[in-house]
């Protein structure tokens, strides 16, 4: 991610607010040197309607209206910026020193926090408020401290996240001290997501502040702010509106104006939300038409996968074949393509990518095209890497592993149940009626694997396409579960494309061995050749060698080494 | 390992052959009772593979030693001091003596400081100045194979090798006696795996110093970096011994078992 690829923050709304704020600002700085006159000279041009000289009128002493508003501004803007402060200076350092207290004293002061969140922020001033003498010193205490609580709470979320991540662990253990892990690492981790957040504890402080002052607990005569202006115009509302509308209308702007802002950083700070990509659109003919000659089941030609930014090329036209009943491996190190490929058989390349391929087919299915999903439940089962995250957590497994069967293969709820719990029994799975009533975190990681497979086998499609399935699983539980791959075929014919980084696990199982690197194919094997060492492409070789292998006779004694 | 800084603070290491020593020692978080009666001593100078499926407690164990997860009874002797009698002086002393090296190459650097920035802090905590420690941190850098010149990046500009790679200068920095590698080579591709490897077996080259213990759960990778080996299952401890004689003749049927799930070893059956 280089920086001069990061999308410009300056979008309209953004634009919009950084005009406002800064025409306010400068409304604030210039109107008190040039207006105050009008704005507390008391005249009696008293409650004048609209008209020239006033645009807004004149209130009960003869003040003109718009002046006033214009003076005040300054003072809401001071006040709210100086509550804000103390909210988010507050806020911070109470956050992130509850994640540098030792964690009894941390947890009691995050139930702590949690309470005094619980309270509104302008009852929690009000009090306050109440306590000290009204005045606009007392309202920016108020506010400022009833705002801390919230600052805090999401200070403290931030601060955990960093205080669980593993370089703050080894930074800790390197004997760096708590101010210098709150200013290193902290703090920095979180710059973004809390000036974010800061304009909106200004914005939400300005309309407290005002309100405030409003209730006459704020700013007291002969001083004024846009909330004293608004009380100020409460007594003719009916005879004179006009009065109450620029306090109304500044007030509404400065908010509107604080918010645009951090909604443009906000955007601009989380990067998918500038994502700008169109599509790919699919080919309208479902149906592909093998050659007369052509045995395969999966038939991949020139297959070619761009993506990104600048359209790199992923994948380089590679040519693939898996025939019925056939187990072929697909090996390859992180960014050789290798999923990317297996991805695009089953249909599922994700949809920001360019996918082109001269033929792209299972079975009778154009996967350039659309295939109906009725028709890919039944050709082809996916299963994927990681058991943990294969299931819903929250649902049982009975209702999970019949859905495709209720879906599109027309059992009824028994039938697809009868159907599931036979399949787990020939994958080893003792008390299948039992597993399909408990929730998926109380099986076994292996045991959830196993109950993917024996699901996606149970339509016996043609075609299974599994995603790296043993490398997240322990080695006693790999083995049951390429015990199961290796039965599946011999019983069902099942074709495998079996995607994986272990060319020990792929040489074990596979019967042919496809090596992929950069997108592109470098080496087709038998699995006797790969079992040989019979590799002729250099990339294949070192792969090979770089594999560890075991040796159970190096501690024998020197006569009896075979 | 080769490189060696001079820390004054240092305390003398008490006469003692083993850097870790376990006696009777529990752990549980809450009701689960995670390590179960751990005896264990760790020689100086050895690498100790600590090997185990997930939930066998290895991981637990190594937190253990480094002071990350406090033991419940029983006690863990760590280079001469009990740690979790330890005052607080103390054990941040003897936090400098052990170095935890973490998993994942991606979350272990400080993604907004440079290179130089994470190393100094190794060198010297308290100020962290890259500019005063620019030779060590050439030299460190040197000694896990990278050129000084990539001091001034950030930890995006690297792949997860190099990152290891940076992690491993990070506690050397530190002029440990006892690494504690935590899976250091799972997340990396096998030819990625295979350089931290070498580079493991370079650093150890005429050092009979320091001491590390290796969990991993790839036995292979265990052959091919330790000397030692413990087979742990359920938060017990089913064998220790020297690694090849282990492998040899393992006496715990769980080791053979183990040994015999390795694709592409001698015992590995599909059908």
């Amino acid at each position: 991610m280089s920086t001069a690829s990061r999308p410009t923050v300056w979008r309209p709304a953004f634009t919009l607010g950084v005009v406002l704020m800064v025409a306010l600002v400068l409304i604030a700085v210039v109107a008190p040197i040039f207006v105050t006159g009008s704005a507390t000279a008391i005249t009696d041009d008293t409650a004048l309607p609209p008209g020239r000289g006033h645009p807004l009128g004149t209130n009960d002493f003869g003040q003109d209206n718009l002046a006033r508003v214009l003076v005040a501004t300054r003072l809401t803007l001071i006040m709210t910026v100086c509550a804000a402060a103390i909210s988010v200076f507050g806020g911070l350092v109470v956050g992130v020193a509850i994640w540098l207290a030792p964690r009894v004293v941390r947890e009691w002061c995050l139930r702590l926090l949690e309470t005094a969140v619980a309270y509104p922020t302008l009852i929690t001033a009000l009090i306050i408020a109440a306590i000290l003498l009204p005045g606009a010193t007392t309202a920016v205490l108020a506010l400022g401290i009833a705002g801390i609580p919230g600052f805090a709470r999401v200070t403290a979320n931030l601060a955990g996240r960093t205080a669980r991540s593993e370089y703050f662990l080894t930074s800790r253990f390197l004997g760096v001290g708590s101010y210098q892990l709150a200013v290193r690492h902290m703090i920095p981790a979180m710059a973004e997501p809390l000036l974010v957040l800061a304009t909106t504890i200004f914005s939400a402080t300005l309309v407290e502040i005002s309100a405030l002052s409003f209730v006459g607990l704020g700013v007291q005569q002969p001083e004024y702010d846009l909330g004293s202006l608004l009380n100020d115009s409460l007594e003719s509302l009916y005879t004179q509106p006009i009065e109450a509308l620029g306090p109304a209308v500044m007030i509404v702007l400065a908010s509107v104006a604080a918010m645009l802002i951090g909604d443009g950083l906000a955007a601009h700070a989380d990067p998918r939300t500038a994502r700008t990509w169109s599509p790919r659109t699919p080919e309208a003919n479902a149906t592909a038409s093998p050659a007369a000659d052509d045995e395969a089941l999966v038939r991949v030609c020139k297959l070619a996968i761009r993506g990104g930014q600048q359209r790199r090329a992923l994948v380089k036209g590679i040519d693939l074949h898996v025939a019925p009943g056939e187990i072929v491996g697909l090996v390859g190190e992180s960014g050789s393509g290798k999923s990317l490929t297996a991805m695009s058989v089953a249909g599922l390349l994700a949809d920001d990518l360019d996918l082109e391929a001269e033929e792209l087919r299972v079975g009778d299915m154009n996967m350039k095209g659309t295939p109906t999903a009725a028709q890919l439940a039944q050709e082809i089962a996916l299963i994927y890497q990681d058991p943990g995250t294969t299931f819903n957590p929250s649902r049982t497994m009975g209702p999970q592993l019949t859905e495709v069967l209720r879906t599109h293969s027309g059992y009824s709820r028994k039938e697809a149940q009868q159907a599931i719990i036979e399949a787990l029994a020939t994958v080893g799975i003792d008390q299948p009626e039992l597993r399909m009533k408990q929730y998926p975190h109380q099986l076994s990681g292996g045991m959830r694997q196993r109950a993917m497979i024996a699901a996606a086998v149970v339509n016996r499609p043609q075609l299974l396409i599994a995603d790296e399935p043993t490398t997240a699983l322990d080695v006693t539980v790999q083995v049951e579960v390429l015990r199961i791959f290796h039965q599946l075929r011999r019983r069902l014919g099942t074709a495998v494309l079996f995607i994986s980084h272990d060319l020990g696990v792929v040489g074990e199982l596979c019967d042919r061995v496809v090596v992929m690197r950069d997108g592109a194919v470098v080496e087709e094997l038998t699995a006797a050749q790969l079992a040989a060492g019979e590799v002729s492409d250099p990339y294949t070789a070192a792969l090979l060698d770089a594999v560890p292998q075991i040796d159970t006779s190096r501690g024998l004694p020197e006569g009896s080494r075979p | 390992m080769s490189v060696t800084v001079k820390d004054e603070a240092r305390p003398v290491p008490a006469e003692d052959d083993a850097i870790v020593r376990a006696r009777e020692l529990n752990l549980s978080f809450g009701y689960h009772h995670v390590l179960k009666d751990i005896d264990l001593d760790i020689p100086r100078g050895r690498v100790v593979g600590l090997v185990g499926e997930s939930g066998s407690g290895k991981s637990t164990l190594a937190k253990a030693i480094v002071g990350i997860n406090r033991i419940s009874s029983g006690s863990l002797t760590v280079a001469g001091a009990e740690l979790a009698r330890a005052k607080r002086r103390a054990r941040h002393a003897l936090y400098r003596r052990i170095q935890y090296i973490p998993q994942d190459p991606y979350s272990s650097l400080d993604p907004r400081r440079t290179i130089a920035q994470t190393l100094a802090e190794a060198f010297d905590p308290k100020s962290a100045n890259p500019r005063s420690h620019a030779e060590e941190i050439a030299a460190v850098l040197e000694s896990v194979q990278l050129p000084a010149s990539v001091a001034e990046r950030y930890p995006h500009e690297f792949s997860g090798g190099q990152r290891q790679r940076i992690a491993i200068a990070r506690a050397l920095a530190v002029g440990a006696e006892l690494f504690v590698a935590d899976e250091i080579t799972s997340a990396l591709d096998v030819s990625v795996q295979a350089e931290i490897i070498r580079l493991l077996a370079r650093l150890r080259e005429g050092d009979a110093e320091h001491s590390m213990i290796f969990i991993t759960h790839n036995l292979a990778v265990a052959q091919a970096v330790c000397d030692d080996i413990v087979v742990m299952r359920a938060g017990r401890i089913v064998e220790v011994g020297e690694l090849d004689r282990v492998f040899a003749a393992p006496q715990a049927d769980y080791t053979r078992t183990l040994l015999d799930s390795v694709p592409g070893g001698k015992g590995f059956k599909l059908s």
